[in-house]
C-alpha cells in the first residue's frame, strides 16, 4: 500500500464503523502494557549491556565509546551546521580505501566494492544557479548527489538540483539521494509525492540510521586505516548523540524505565547486527 | 468539561509519558521482527538482484495503524518491482483484527490488482484502490515471520506466473 493509498484513499468510508472509531475512555490496558513492556525489557536490558561490552572492547584502539564527549564544544563539526555534516561524510567517502562505506550505502549487491574505493568528491557543486551538497563521481560510470539534511524541510530544491547536474556531466549514470533524519520521512515524502508525476529523476532517501550502519560495519570488521578509523568513530558517535537523539543507558542498571526501555531497543538495532554478521 | 471526563485525563496526566514510551517500545520490537525476518529471507525469485530492504518504521493515518518495511528489486520482465509487507492494525477489509500483509507498492499494474487463485493457498486477500494485498490474521508475535514468509512467497510467485501476461 504506498502512502497515497493509506492517507488519501476514502475507501475506508464503505466499511467504516463507528463502534470501532469511538476514542479510547480507559489506561488499563496500557497499563498492563507497561507491565509487560518492563518485565520484557530485562533479557534485551542484558543483551544490550553484553553488546555494549563487545563493542567497547573492539573498539579500544579508539578509545572505546565516546559517550562523555561534549559535543558543543567540539569545533571541527559544529553540530548546529548541516555543511559540517556534509564536509565530514564528504572526507570519510573521497578517503575510503575499501569503498566499504560507499557501496553499503550508495551501491547495489552486485556492485564491486573496489569501484567505491577513493572516489572524487565535490562539496557544494554548482549547477547554473543550484548548489549540490555532495556529488561522488566513482570510479565507473556512476555519480551521486547527495543532498545533506538535519533538520531544515527545503526539500524541494532538491528535484531541480537534480536535474540540473545531469546537464554538468550529461555521460555519467546519475543517482540521486537524499540524507535526512528519520523523523524527516514523512514531510519528505509528501515533497516527492508532489514531484513525482512530473520530474524524470528518482531521489532516494537515505537515512542518517543507515550511516551509522555503514560505519559501525566499517569500525567493526576494522577495515580503513586506523586515521579513518578514528574520524569515523568520532562521526558516528556524534550522530547517535546529535541527530538520532540515542542516550547511553547507565551499565549498572537493574530495572529500566518505559523510556529507558525504548531507548535500549533502539541501540540493539545499531549496536545488534554487526556482531550478529560475525557469530551468525 | 463533564464529569465522566475528568477521571479519564487526570489519569491520562499520569501515565501519558509512560504509555507513549512503551508504544514506541512495542513498535521498535514489532519492526525489529520484520527487518530481522525479511532480512534473512534468501529467496527473492523472480527478482533478479538481491533486493533493497529498508528498515522496518510505524506509521499511522486517521484510519490505521501499520509497521511495514519496503524491499526494491528488479524483474527482468517488468522491471522496478517495489513490494511493501508487515503488520497492520484496524483494516476494515479484515474486521480488524491485525494481519501480516504484503501488497506490490510498485509494478505494473496488472501485477499490482493480480486475481489471487486462493485454492489451496490458506491466504487472504482484498483489494483496494486496484492493489491486491495478501494477509492472514496474526494474534500471536511468534507467528510474524512465518506469515510474513507466506505472504511473500504467494505475492512473489505472481511476478513468476506466465499467466499474467
Amino acid at each position: 500500500m504506498s502512502v497515497s493509498q493509506k492517507i488519501y484513499s476514502w475507501d475506508f468510508t464503505k466499511t467504516f464503523n463507528i463502534r470501532t472509531a469511538l476514542p479510547f475512555h480507559g489506561w488499563q490496558a496500557i497499563k498492563e502494557l507497561m507491565e509487560k513492556s518492563h518485565r520484557a525489557i530485562l533479557p534485551r536490558l542484558y543483551e544490550y549491556q553484553e553488546s555494549e561490552h563487545r563493542w567497547e572492547k573492539r573498539l579500544q584502539p579508539l578509545c572505546g565509546n565516546q559517550y562523555g564527549c561534549d559535543w558543543s564544544k567540539f569545533r571541527p563539526l559544529r553540530v548546529a551546521r548541516e555543511e559540517d555534516w556534509s564536509d565530514w561524510l564528504a572526507w570519510l567517502l573521497e578517503t575510503s580505501d575499501t569503498g566499504c562505506l560507499g557501496k553499503l550505502l550508495f551501491g547495489q549487491t552486485t556492485d564491486a566494492e573496489k569501484d567505491f574505493k577513493s572516489p572524487s568528491v565535490h562539496r557544494e557543486k554548482w549547477a547554473e544557479d543550484r548548489r549540490a551538497d555532495i556529488v561522488v563521481t566513482w570510479n565507473t560510470t556512476q555519480t551521486t548527489h547527495i543532498e545533506v539534511k538535519i533538520r531544515d524541510k527545503n526539500f524541494d530544491k532538491t528535484f531541480e538540483t537534480a536535474n540540473k547536474l545531469r546537464k554538468t556531466a550529461p555521460d555519467r549514470d546519475w543517482h540521486d539521494f537524499i540524507l535526512i533524519p528519520s523523523e524527516l520521512k514523512g514531510a519528505w515524502n509528501e515533497v516527492a509525492q508532489a514531484h513525482g508525476n512530473e520530474e524524470t529523476v528518482r531521489v532516494k532517501v537515505i537515512l542518517w540510521d543507515d550511516i551509522v550502519h555503514g560505519l559501525r560495519k566499517c569500525l567493526w570488521n576494522n577495515l580503513e586505516c586506523i586515521l579513518w578509523r578514528a574520524w569515523a568513530w568520532t562521526f558516528c558517535s556524534a550522530i547517535e548523540r546529535k541527530i538520532l537523539s540515542l542516550e547511553p543507558i547507565d551499565k549498572k542498571r537493574k530495572t529500566l524505565s518505559p523510556a529507558e526501555a525504548y531507548m535500549t531497543v533502539r541501540w540493539l538495532k545499531i549496536l545488534t547486527p554487526q556482531i550478529r554478521q560475525e557469530y551468525e | 468539561m463533564n464529569d465522566e471526563l475528568k477521571p479519564f485525563l487526570n489519569e491520562g496526566l499520569k501515565v501519558y509519558a509512560a504509555a507513549k514510551d512503551t508504544i514506541a517500545h512495542f513498535e521498535e520490537e514489532i519492526s525489529s521482527i520484520v527487518s530481522a525476518a525479511v532480512r534473512a529471507r534468501e529467496e527473492w525469485f523472480p527478482l533478479k538482484k538481491q533486493p533493497r530492504i529498508e528498515s522496518a518504521e510505524a506509521d499511522k493515518n486517521a484510519q490505521t495503524y501499520w509497521i511495514s518495511t519496503y524491499i526494491s528489486g528488479l524483474s527482468e520482465r517488468d522491471g522496478e518491482i517495489k513490494i511493501e509487507c508487515g503488520v497492520w492494525w484496524k483494516v476494515p477489509e479484515t474486521n480488524d483484527q491485525p494481519i501480516v500483509f504484503a501488497n506490490y507498492e510498485k509494478a505494473p499494474e496488472r501485477i499490482r490488482g493480480f486475481d489471487l487463485n486462493k485454492k489451496g493457498l490458506n491466504i487472504l486477500s482484498f483489494t483496494r484502490d486496484n492493489v491486491t494485498f495478501l494477509y492472514l490474521p496474526v494474534t500471536e508475535s511468534a507467528e510474524i515471520v512465518k506469515s510474513l514468509n507466506r505472504v511473500l512467497d504467494v505475492l512473489l510467485k505472481q511476478l513468476a506466473e506466465p499467466n499474467l501476461q
